[in-house]
């Protein structure tokens, strides 16, 4: 058994009004289509907005990888390649 | 109102219309005197109900708020007031009754009362009975006669004064239960009962309970306009609000230092500073993804701090609902911004410490909505909780 993967979402200020909260709502979903192999946490402010341009928030760690722009659609495929390994 | 270091006056009032009325006839007003350190409390009944009992109730209690603000002679306020209200076209008389309550920084208090019920004192969980001066006066161009009564005496710590209008002693007459209405001496026993079992109960819950319990009375369809008024003299609860990161890096463990030392409830508005803190405290920040709102961001939970909150779209949420007329209670739905308004309004002294660093990803234009400046909208909450709710507030930018 792979061990679990976290999935780490911002939901700080620039983070939520981009979006966010649209992933934490099928927290449930997503982890149910993995059988429970990633989990998916919130985080205050990750501090990317900093670095990025607010236009590539949400940020989203899947694992160690950060994700510009996640929306439901990118995480709902991305763990596969991090399972799969 | 801080009296000194270790007393606080806490003033709240509960209203309940008259069935089938839009407006209230009773009206209370309070107001801070702040270079004389006074708190000033009026409570006045209109005669009848309805618009014109709103008129009369607020004129009266406009009146006598101006004139004890000036320290205008009592009883020639009260003869003013009497003077001058409109004669009611149905019962060819003016008339309102009112109680003045004026409390100094000292705790000394003055309570002038026309009419109204008589207020409750409760002190160490029982009624006290205080000594009522009685004043006979005459108003000659209305041939009326009128008595005052006046009481002077010292509050102390823990004490609670109730002042109601007759909708609350009166509340079901004529049913079953209560064919005289509730009554003041079952008035005063449920003060002592609520007081002795709910001694941290505040002042606002306090006027609550009589108001839902007069309520109650007259089956849900109260006959009169039902007013309670209760001013709690207790010992300050303190809040401190951390928010923002501050401009220079070395000053994070200042902030660390002064939340690990606060005596008082804590929180933190802002997902920089949870971090911060969390680094220089070395305590874990965990964000509470089950509370979802559409408008405000998730709030998180941290050891040994009460409420840990996104910063400026909580911040703003919670502006807004300081200044809407809606009370909090009322408010349905629970989030970081609901959360952190009944945590002010639970609290007598707010000290915030605002970091004054700009986050410029905030200030991008590509942003849905415009962010304010974190420095503004602290300042206009400290505002509205001084100016509204009678609280203490104090700022200082880091």
């Amino acid at each position: 058994m792979n061990e679990q993967i976290r999935i780490t979402v911002c939901c700080g200020t620039t983070c939520h009004l981009m979006g966010s909260s649209e992933i934490l709502i099928y927290k449930d979903e997503i982890e149910a289509k993995y059988n429970h192999q990633v989990a998916i946490y919130g985080s205050p402010c990750l501090g990317n907005c900093k670095d990025y341009a607010a236009v590539n928030a949400p940020f989203v760690l899947v694992g160690d990888e950060l994700i510009c722009q996640a929306n439901k659609d990118k995480i709902w495929h991305t763990p596969i390649i991090f399972i799969r390994n | 109102m801080q009296l000194d270091k270790n007393f606080f006056i806490e003033v709240a009032s509960v209203q309940k219309f008259k069935h089938g009325q839009r407006v209230c006839g009773d009206t209370f007003k309070s107001m801070k005197v702040d270079h004389d350190k006074r708190i000033l409390a009026v409570l006045s009944d209109g005669l009848g109900s309805g618009v014109r009992a709103n008129v009369i109730s607020t004129m009266t209690a406009t009146m006598a708020i101006t004139y004890s603000s000036n320290k205008y002679d009592n009883i020639k306020a009260a003869e003013t007031i009497m003077n001058t209200l409109p004669i009611d076209s149905v019962r060819k008389i003016s008339y309102a009754t009112f109680t003045i309550v004026d409390i100094d920084y000292a705790g000394r208090c003055d309570i002038i009362d026309y009419d109204n019920p008589p207020f409750i004192l409760i002190r160490n969980g029982k009624r006290y009975e205080v000594p009522i001066k009685k004043y006979n006066g005459n108003i000659s161009n209305l041939a009326r006669k009128y008595t005052l009564n006046m009481s002077r005496f010292n509050l102390q710590l823990g004490d609670k004064l109730i002042i109601f209008s007759d909708g609350v002693n009166q509340s079901g007459m004529g049913s079953n239960a209560f064919p005289f209405g509730w009554g003041i001496v079952k008035v005063q026993e449920f003060c002592e009962y609520l007081s002795s079992k709910y001694p941290n109960l505040s002042a606002r819950s306090f006027a609550q309970e009589i108001v839902e319990h007069a309520n109650a009375n007259s089956n849900y369809k109260p006959q009169d306009d039902i007013t309670c008024c209760v001013i709690n003299i207790r010992e300050p609860r303190r809040l401190v609000v951390m928010t923002g990161p501050p401009i220079d890096k070395a000053r994070d463990s200042y902030l660390a230092e002064i939340i690990n030392n606060f005596s008082g409830k804590k929180a933190i508005c802002g997902g920089t500073t949870a971090k911060i803190l969390s680094r220089e405290l070395q305590e874990d920040v965990e964000v509470d993804i089950t509370s979802l709102d559409p408008i405000v961001p998730c709030s998180s939970k941290m050891q040994g701090v009460d409420l840990v909150t996104e910063g400026m779209i909580t911040m703003g949420e919670a502006l807004r609902y300081l200044k809407s007329k809606e009370f909090i209670e009322d408010v349905k739905t629970e989030n970081g911004a609901t959360k952190l308004v009944k945590l002010f309004l639970n609290s007598d002294i707010i000290e915030f410490y605002v970091g004054t660093k700009i986050n410029d990803a905030h200030q991008d234009p590509n942003m849905p909505i415009e962010l304010g400046i974190r420095r503004n909208t602290i300042r206009r909450i400290a505002n509205a909780l001084e100016k509204r709710y009678l609280k203490d507030t104090k700022i200082t930018f880091v």
